[in-house]
């Protein structure tokens, strides 16, 4: 196996190329694993601002090693296997084959039984947001302060404001688009309707496992007095296996005392240090003992 | 798996319900049964309610008996908090000499609850204005069986005055340790569930609910 703490940019360089997107390259190391490169990139739809900030990276990286961690402790499986400062190490998930691109990477060093074993990526983002902020908030007009129906089995008569808590975690399942279609227009992603996100994923299961991770993640956060308002995951078609970066850059962060902790800063036009400071403050609580732990 | 929630109270059940999300379970509030607590402290009331909305669902059910305890007030409202404006209560022994039911909507019998405590703590100054808020959580088998238990509290002091719109119960004269100098009814729903001690038995439930699930699994 592959052993990404002496491995070289050349080396890594020299694998065979999975897929390369705007914040990350993706390389076969052989034996149905591939090795990650996250980019220094920070991107923005809502300000439709894209840039370069160096040591981003390993921020995130360094993210990423500790949530992998705690939802290892919560038996959420996850395609990471290991995470040092350069570069991620974990299972290749095939992208299926489409009429966009019908060729997808394929490994050659795989037996046909292996790699029916693989899991698949689905077109999918899954969403949980806890707090009615946002899109949410400004797409779904007028839901704060509307009571839930009477007939609710659990929530009847439940109202919330705006930036307040939802009654529960709201999972919610976009379309991936690429950021610009044939003709150069600047594509979002869509919110899709379950019975449509069912086709490509397992939403129940998705769902669940969406929840798990927003818990456990939730409840490591919480001791160290940060609320996540919501968090953008990458699921297996099947709905059980997380493969995406969760860091510092897929999700909103927000600290009792010190507030936002996520790229608002940069949405909002700030600067590329005050992004760094903030995903730093972030890291810095995170590798710091929370509320009722014990210093290592 | 299925379980229901052993009580009336819309507030206890927004706030398990919450909690409880992940755990894939799902959840079915019962019908009124109201049985009458007619143990003297949280755990005893607990457990008795367990079994008997257990036995009236014949399934999994959880239940709970929580409250405000005030040491200046002899411990009271205690096991008689969600009642506490209906007890005659002895000012010299803190003892409740009697209980006359007002049949008030849940509303109603939270602010007078909320406002007889505020009567009571008149003049009485800090530091004897502690309190703690202490929640007895019990799950009962479809057989009746306890089959789990957690005690948790939650410290803090008693408010001036009513303060904020959240919660329900005595959370708008509930100041909890950690936060902030905010009653429970100031903090949003989910900044109270990050303190409050029902979420701290809930925790100890989901982690006994993993092994359970694990072991059933095989």
């Amino acid at each position: 196996m592959i052993d990404i703490d002496h491995l070289s940019r050349e080396a890594f360089a020299a694998l065979p190329l999975v897929v390369e997107g705007e914040s990350k390259e993706v390389r076969y190391a052989g034996n149905g694993l591939v090795v990650i490169r996250f980019k220094p990139t920070i991107y923005s739809f809502t300000a439709n601002r894209a840039g370069i900030v160096e040591g981003s990276d390993r921020l995130r990286l360094r993210a990423s090693g500790l949530f992998l961690e705690v939802l290892r402790e919560a038996g959420v499986p996850h395609a990471y296997r290991k995470v040092n400062d350069d570069w991620v190490l974990a299972d290749l998930i095939l992208q299926p084959a489409t009429a966009r691109d019908p060729s997808p990477f394929r490994p050659t060093d795989l037996a046909p039984e292996q790699l029916a074993g693989l899991s698949i990526a689905p077109p999918i983002e899954v969403i949980i947001k806890r707090m009615h902020s946002g899109t949410s908030k400004h797409r779904y007009f007028g839901m704060a302060g509307h009571p839930i129906r009477r007939s609710h089995p659990l929530f009847a008569g439940f109202t919330f404001s705006d930036e307040d808590a939802y009654p529960q975690p709201m999972v919610r399942f976009d379309w991936r688009n690429p950021l610009h279609d044939d003709r150069d227009r600047r594509l979002a992603d869509e919110i899709l309707p379950e019975p449509v996100a069912d086709w490509y994923i397992d939403i129940a299961a998705a769902r669940q496992t969406a929840l798990r991770v927003y818990d456990a993640l939730s409840e490591f956060l919480n001791e160290r007095d940060v609320v996540c308002y919501d968090l953008c995951l990458f699921v297996t078609e099947d709905g059980r296996t997380v493969f995406g970066e969760i860091s510092q850059d897929c999700g909103r962060y927000r600290h009792f005392d010190l507030g936002s902790l996520d790229k608002d800063v940069w949405r909002a036009g700030g600067s590329s240090e005050q992004v760094l400071e903030k995903w730093q403050t972030l890291l810095d609580l995170m590798e710091a003992p929370g509320a009722g732990e014990e210093a290592p | 798996m299925k379980f229901f929630l052993g009580t009336t109270n819309p507030g206890k059940v927004q706030e398990m319900a919450s909690i409880l999300s992940a755990t894939g379970c799902s959840f079915e509030v019962t019908e009124p049964v109201d049985p009458e607590e007619t143990e003297d402290d949280f755990e005893g009331n607990a457990l008795l309610k367990a079994r008997v909305y257990a036995a009236h669902t014949k399934g999994w059910t959880i239940s709970e008996d929580s409250g405000l305890i005030i040491p200046a007030l002899g411990g009271l409202p205690g096991p008689w908090s969600a009642r506490f404006d209906d007890c005659e209560v002895d000012p010299e022994t803190w003892r409740v000499r009697e209980y006359h039911p007002s049949k008030r909507d849940r509303d109603s019998i939270d602010a007078a609850n909320n406002q007889r405590v505020l009567a009571l703590m008149e003049g009485i100054e800090q530091p004897r204005r502690a309190a703690l808020m202490k929640v007895v959580l019990a799950v009962a088998s479809p057989e009746g069986e306890v089959a789990f238990k957690a005690v948790s509290e939650a410290h803090g002091w008693i408010a001036d005055a009513c303060r904020g719109d959240k919660g329900f119960g005595y959370d708008p004269i509930f100041v909890g340790r950690d936060t902030f100098g905010k009653t429970f009814a100031e903090l949003d729903p989910m900044r109270k569930n990050l303190r409050s001690h029902r979420k701290r038995v809930l925790q100890d439930f989901k982690a006994w609910l993993g092994r359970k699930l694990k072991e059933e699994a095989g």
